[in-house]
């Protein structure tokens, strides 16, 4: 049994207190990582190509079968450098 | 004398012929079943390019109705795989992303070199969020077409977002040998390196992007993420800086003076 009471129960306080701020300083360095990691995150995926008619995919006749195709970024129909 | 000399003023004038699409054959038989199957073969062609007409100005509900009326008239190839990869780009912009991957993967059983059906597969099952399937689909578009651009390109994405840097990275260095212009490679390869715990080389593509677009805002805010995890504090405080000038954005805005701001406060990065 302690001898003072009131001493015990500001005690235990202090103590409850100090663990509180550990968890929000924790949790306030947890929200700057994700920050960060919120800022390296990959580009987009490329849009959809469009239609083919009915002649088929005959190739470099073909806008998005050549979009497909292509070496050349320009002619991927890929996404520009955008902000998201 | 008048009617002659008004016929030449107004000059030779053009023979209208009724105008038949170049596409569709015109029937020289009598054969009852080769003239169904004309008809048939007719009325496909016209329902896809009523639906693609649709298509182009985004009426997806009549390119749906015409395009399903053509696929059960079973259409030969190329009409098949046609049919089913347009009705997949009109199932994907209704929302259906799984019927629309279907689609997609029916033009390819049809038509296993139909590369556009292959980048549209794939771009379908990154937006379902089926990262699995994703990676089937552009391991596929890549071993078809593996100098494409787009193949590549969607497959470092896919890798990237499920954590594969080592895919990315060479996805992207081999876009990029072919293309070094391609501010947008240099980023993801950047996020690739940073995957790779490998700061210095992030950094380096990150400047190499804002060299070749000064105003990729996004590369700035990532250029001062990756200085932080280097722990360079002053030369990312700058980086979220020049962010701030770069964008009239309000959230990209909030968010750089955020980041710039919580440098003060918080602890070195391990």
């Amino acid at each position: 049994m302690p001898r003072n009471p009131v001493r015990l129960a500001l005690l235990t306080a202090s103590a409850l207190l100090a663990l509180a701020g550990a968890g929000f300083a924790r949790a306030s360095v947890l929200t700057f990582d994700q920050l960060i990691t919120g800022q390296l995150s990959p580009s987009e995926a490329p849009t959809l190509l469009g239609p083919v008619d009915a002649a088929g995919r005959n190739d470099w006749q073909c806008a998005p079968e050549r979009a497909a195709a292509s070496r050349r970024v320009t002619a991927a129909a890929l996404p520009e450098p955008r902000d998201p | 004398m008048w009617v002659v000399a008004a016929a030449c003023a107004i000059g030779p004038q053009p023979i209208r012929a009724q105008p038949y699409p170049g596409i569709t054959p015109v029937p020289q038989t009598t054969d009852p079943a080769r003239m169904h199957a004309l008809a048939n073969d007719r009325e496909v062609i016209e329902r896809i390019r009523t639906a693609v007409d649709a298509e182009n100005r985004h009426d997806y509900a009549v390119a749906l109705r015409e395009l399903e009326r053509a696929i059960a008239l079973h259409p030969t190839e190329p009409q098949g795989s046609t049919a089913r990869y347009d009705l997949g780009i009109a199932q994907a912009n209704t929302g259906d992303l799984a019927a629309a991957a279907d689609s997609f993967r029916a033009a390819l059983a049809l038509d296993p070199g139909f590369l556009a059906a292959r980048a549209n597969l794939v771009a379908t099952t990154l937006e379902q969020g089926d990262l699995k399937g994703a990676r089937v689909a552009a391991d596929a578009f890549v071993r078809a077409a593996p100098d494409s651009a787009r193949a590549l390109y969607s497959r470092g994405i896919v890798a990237l977002r499920a954590g594969d840097s080592a895919t990315a990275l060479a996805d992207f260095q081999k876009l990029l040998s072919s293309d070094p212009s391609y501010a947008v490679a240099h980023y993801d390869l950047a996020i690739a390196e940073e995957q790779h715990h490998d700061y210095g080389e992030s950094e380096r593509e990150l400047r190499a992007a804002l060299a070749l677009a000064p105003a990729y805002t996004r590369a700035r805010l990532a250029l001062g993420a990756v200085l932080l995890r280097e722990g360079k504090r002053d030369e990312a405080r700058v980086a979220f800086n020049d962010a701030l000038r770069a964008t009239s954005d309000a959230s990209l805005r909030n968010l750089a003076v955020s980041l710039r701001d919580a440098i003060v406060t918080a602890p070195a990065s391990p």
